[in-house]
């Protein structure tokens, strides 16, 4: 056993599986509200409640405790769990808190005999995080240091936002933490363990670069590869949304060249893909006849980027006699708070959501624009997206649509099914003469690749979910909200270049992102998608 | 009024030696025998020469000259070929108020950037604006040269995955988006103007329009007129290089044509090196190179066949035409008009050179030179041994040698794009 686990059959200071049958951790997984009252920290454990409403609520007796208590020998991990009350092997890797009161803690356990079923860290005698599901990861490292099966998911992690618990100030944890492991035999394994004291960003990227490193890449696909149901996917989506909103008034506007008080449409750029774009832009965009009617946004959040942008937006401006506007954020502002407060500065009611490797690819795309929204029904174009195409001229995408998948794997002998969302694009490697796919349409969704919204609908609609991480998904989500909200996005006739241009590769943050993006995608929609929504041809009302 | 117009060069040719800048200056040498044109010169420089710009100018004049300015550029991006410092931007739209040409000719966008192009039109909506293509550098990456990095054959169509073939680590789109970026500045030019015929062909299937492009000359004063040169009886068995010592110019191929030769135990020819820049050329050719001189510096004088004169000035050449008796212009590229051609020519020297571009566009096979196989030193050899050997062929080449074009010629072809005087008022 490790130097830092200390074991003991059974938790001293909590009750015994007394003769009512309380257990505490099987409490916890049983009772959401009551987990969630002790991470909030209105309630110091499962047991106070138990004492104080449980046990008049009858709720050992209800159905979900009952069924987890007797049946911890059915769960795959477990098979002989109920039959020993030996302390399996344990150890902690990492402890680590934010300044914020954010928690990750990694560790293992070979529960192969003993299924590992709660986790709790006690800080100054009360809790300070409560876990009764959490990711499973294989460590090859500890089967070989156990002369143990070498694919069984021996490793855990566990995370909590600091929004999660009233008492998450990180001076509650900054000493000598408890750690307890709790097992299915009742055992509760001990460890003591001080706390690295860390800001809030360098938590993230801690747990957003372990989380792309626990997911190989042929399960990258998958809606939740690593567990992220158990609580742990929410702590995170919000525990960046904080870091991300913390930032905003540390972003600054910068306008360059003349600008009138009103313009038909506000083309807006999320800058992360190399400063000579915006002059690339300019130019290119800029060739289109009624272009003085529109304005170009830049959001720039690479701090390395903001001082050659400032400096291309003047050329820009002087060269193509377009008005600039550079919105520099911080680099921890998300894609899509970024692009709503982008959104807040145009100048317009009419918002252009375009990436910077877009390109039209008829000089006189903005006329044509123009000349759709005087033409068309209104609901026609009040959210809608172009062609894209390849620079080799076939069709990338014309549209999106679902399809639901399914992947599945084996782990210490129990196959298991993981869902999966995949986002298509209708004609992808199509001859451009396909009219099939790039014709006007309602589609289920379209990208932000290049997208067209109305600004009133934009606003109704809640803009961008500033959830997602590093440009992912909130497009689709927004046309889901559209949809939703009884409005299908339309696919119109603009044709854009949308180039695959050399860059940098994906860090281990923006692989996590996707991973999380992914999740969380499949979290809140897969059940308005599946089954209605699926395939090429699913019916959209409008 | 006189017509007023602005030759913007890549570089100034007393201060950096090249094709382009030298014809820019013998262009604006001859409009300034034209009292109804006003000319401005504006040469970018190198950022070497700094302290010529001492207090932050970034346009300012060169040695007192009327009309002549320098033009130092910053952050130039050798990709998209722009500039990246609004400064320099700033000067150039106050120079363009400043001047209020009628025409501007661009002589490349080389140093300068080719949104100047956009940039002028902006600034001067009804000027006219000319630009000459002096190689293929808006096309082709490789330095201009439309010369395969896989195999160093010669391109002939530019395409995205074929630029991608040569330079691995840009991605089909990046060629893609700079073919974009180069045409959106094009499309403001109102003329092009190519040095020779085989060049419009690239840039119509690149994309420039036909109408838009013409063949316009490069024209030289003689540099032979004052020297009172004139070729000598006897054997014509002294041949003469001139240019860089660069692969592309391909001296490598003309070494190892006299080694074929000195093999083959044919020794009575000499040839003269004349140039420099060796330094520009890759490892292996300047390894090969340089070993070849060294080994024939060991060999007693009379053994020797080849040796090196270095660099020259345009009024040295009468010195070093007046040693041999042909012109070798072994280029492995398309050499766009090859001025050395023309050089040979004003000294009465028959020209052997490779069978492509421009060469072989001016230099007509046992007509008025000899022409053999880029790239193969077997072919050169035999045209050398040909050279020597052959009875009256030196004379009848060079009773051929047309008269090489004149700048007044070029300026003429340049002054029918610019239009009348004052039409652009």
């Amino acid at each position: 056993m490790p130097d830092d686990a200390r074991a003991s059959p059974q938790k001293p200071d909590q009750p015994a599986k007394g003769d009512d049958g309380f257990d505490e951790i099987t409490y916890l997984r049983a009772f959401s509200d009551v987990l969630d009252a002790v991470d909030r920290g209105d309630l110091t454990s499962g047991y106070e409640h138990y004492r104080q409403a449980g046990k008049l609520e009858g709720r050992l007796d209800k159905p979900e405790y009952r069924l987890l208590l007797a049946g911890d020998d059915r769960q795959p991990l477990a098979p002989a769990a109920r039959a020993t009350t030996t302390t399996p092997s344990v150890s902690t890797d990492t402890l680590v808190i934010s300044r914020s009161g954010a928690i990750l803690l990694l560790g293992w356990a070979d529960d192969r005999g003993n299924a590992l079923t709660g986790i709790t860290v006690m800080s100054g005698g009360k809790p300070y995080g409560v876990w009764t599901s959490f990711p499973r990861l294989r460590r090859v490292d500890v089967g070989r240091a156990l002369d143990g099966a070498a694919d069984y998911p021996y490793g855990f992690w566990v995370f909590a936002a600091p929004n999660q618990r009233r008492n998450s100030e990180s001076g509650a944890a900054a000493g000598e933490c408890l750690i307890e492991l709790h097992f299915a035999g009742g055992a509760v394994a001990e460890m003591r363990r001080t706390p690295q004291m860390i800001n809030d960003r360098d938590l993230r990227t801690a747990v957003m670069t372990r989380l792309a490193g626990m997911v190989p890449a042929e399960a990258r696909s998958i809606a939740d590869p690593v567990g992220l149901d158990g609580r742990i996917g929410t702590a995170l989506v919000e525990f960046n949304r904080s870091i991300s909103h913390a930032s905003l008034p540390g972003m600054i506007t910068e306008r360059f060249g003349p600008r009138r008080s009103h313009y038909r449409a506000s083309i807006i750029v999320p800058l992360d893909h190399g400063h000579e774009h915006l002059c690339l832009q300019s130019c290119i965009f800029g060739q289109s006849r009624d272009i003085e009617d529109y304005e170009f946004i830049y959001i720039v959040n690479q701090s390395s980027d903001m001082e050659p942008i400032a400096k291309a937006a003047r050329i820009a401006e002087r060269t193509y006699g377009l008005p600039q506007t550079l919105i520099l954020q911080p680099a921890e502002i998300d894609a899509g708070t970024g692009q709503n407060a982008a959104a807040r500065l145009a100048q317009s009611n009419r918002l252009i959501f375009v990436r910077p490797e877009v390109f039209p690819r008829d000089p006189d795309w903005a006329r044509q624009h123009t000349d759709l929204l005087a033409h068309l029904p209104e609901r026609q174009t009040r959210l809608f997206g172009a062609a894209h195409y390849y620079d080799n001229g076939a069709l990338r995408h014309a549209g999106l649509y679902f399809e639901h998948d399914m992947h599945v794997d084996s782990i210490a002998d129990a196959v298991t099914r993981h869902p999966a969302l995949r986002i298509e694009a209708y004609g992808r490697g199509a001859p451009a003469w396909a009219d099939q796919f790039t014709r006007s349409r309602a589609v289920p969704s379209v990208s932000a690749a290049f997208m067209s919204v109305d600004r009133a609908w934009f606003e109704k609609l809640g803009a961008f979910s500033e959830s997602y991480q590093a440009g992912q998904y909130e497009d689709t989500d927004l046309c889901l909200r559209s949809l939703r909200e009884g409005v299908p996005p339309w696919l119109h006739a603009i044709r854009m270049w949308q180039l695959d241009m050399t860059g940098p590769t994906a860090s281990r943050l923006s692989e996590a992102g996707a991973i999380l993006n992914r999740w969380l995608f499949y979290h809140r929609w897969a059940s308005f998608i599946v089954p209605d929504l699926l395939g090429k041809s699913p019916s959209l009302a409008g | 009024m006189p017509q007023r117009i602005l030759l913007i060069s890549a570089g100034h040719p007393e201060l950096s030696r090249g094709g382009a800048q030298q014809v820019c200056y013998e262009l604006l040498e001859e409009l300034r025998l034209h009292e109804d044109t006003r000319c401005f010169l504006l040469a970018s420089v190198e950022m070497d020469y700094a302290s010529l710009f001492a207090d932050g100018a970034l346009i300012t004049g060169f040695d007192g000259r009327e009309d002549e300015y320098l033009f130092r550029t910053h952050d130039y991006d050798d990709w998209w070929h722009k500039t990246s410092d609004p400064r320099t931007i700033d000067r150039f739209i106050e120079f363009l108020e400043t001047i209020q040409p009628h025409v501007v000719h661009f002589h490349h966008f080389l140093t300068l950037g080719i949104d100047l192009i956009s940039l002028t039109r902006r600034v001067l909506p009804a000027c006219r604006i000319i630009f000459t293509f002096h190689e293929f550098r808006a096309i082709c990456v490789a330095d201009g040269h439309m010369v395969r990095r896989t195999d160093r054959s010669l391109c002939e169509k530019a395409s995205q995955v074929r630029c991608h073939q040569c330079f691995p680590d840009k991605s089909p789109s990046d060629f893609h988006l700079r073919k974009m970026w180069m045409m959106a500045h094009f499309r403001h030019v109102d003329h092009f103007t190519c040095p020779s015929r085989f060049m419009i062909e690239h840039y119509v299937d690149w994309g420039i329009p036909r109408d838009k492009i013409t063949h316009v000359t490069n024209g030289q004063r003689s540099y032979a007129a004052q020297t009172g040169h004139r070729n000598l009886p006897g054997p014509k068995n002294r041949f003469g290089f001139f240019g860089q010592l660069h692969d592309d110019k391909g001296v490598h191929i003309l070494l190892r044509a006299v080694t074929l030769l000195r093999g083959a135990g044919f020794v009575d020819f000499k040839v003269e090196l004349n140039g420099g820049g060796i330094q520009g050329a890759s490892p292996g050719i300047r390894q090969e190179i340089e070993s070849f001189l060294a080994a024939e510096a060991l060999l007693p004088v009379a053994e020797q066949i080849v040796v090196l004169n270095g660099a020259y000035h345009v009024d040295q050449l009468h010195r070093r035409m007046s040693r041999i008796d042909w012109s070798v212009v072994p280029s492995t590229w398309w050499e766009i008009f090859g001025l050395v051609i023309s050089e040979a020519w004003m000294f009465g020297k028959p020209v052997i050179c490779s069978n492509a571009g421009g060469m072989s566009e001016r230099v007509s096979h046992e007509v008025d030179g000899l022409l053999f196989d880029m790239a193969n030193p077997q072919s050169l050899a035999a045209a050398i041994r040909q050279a020597c050997t052959e009875a009256g062929l030196w004379q009848r080449l060079h009773d051929a040698l047309p008269t090489p074009p004149a700048r007044s010629a070029m300026a003429e072809g340049y002054r029918t794009l610019y239009g009348p005087a004052g039409s652009a008022d």
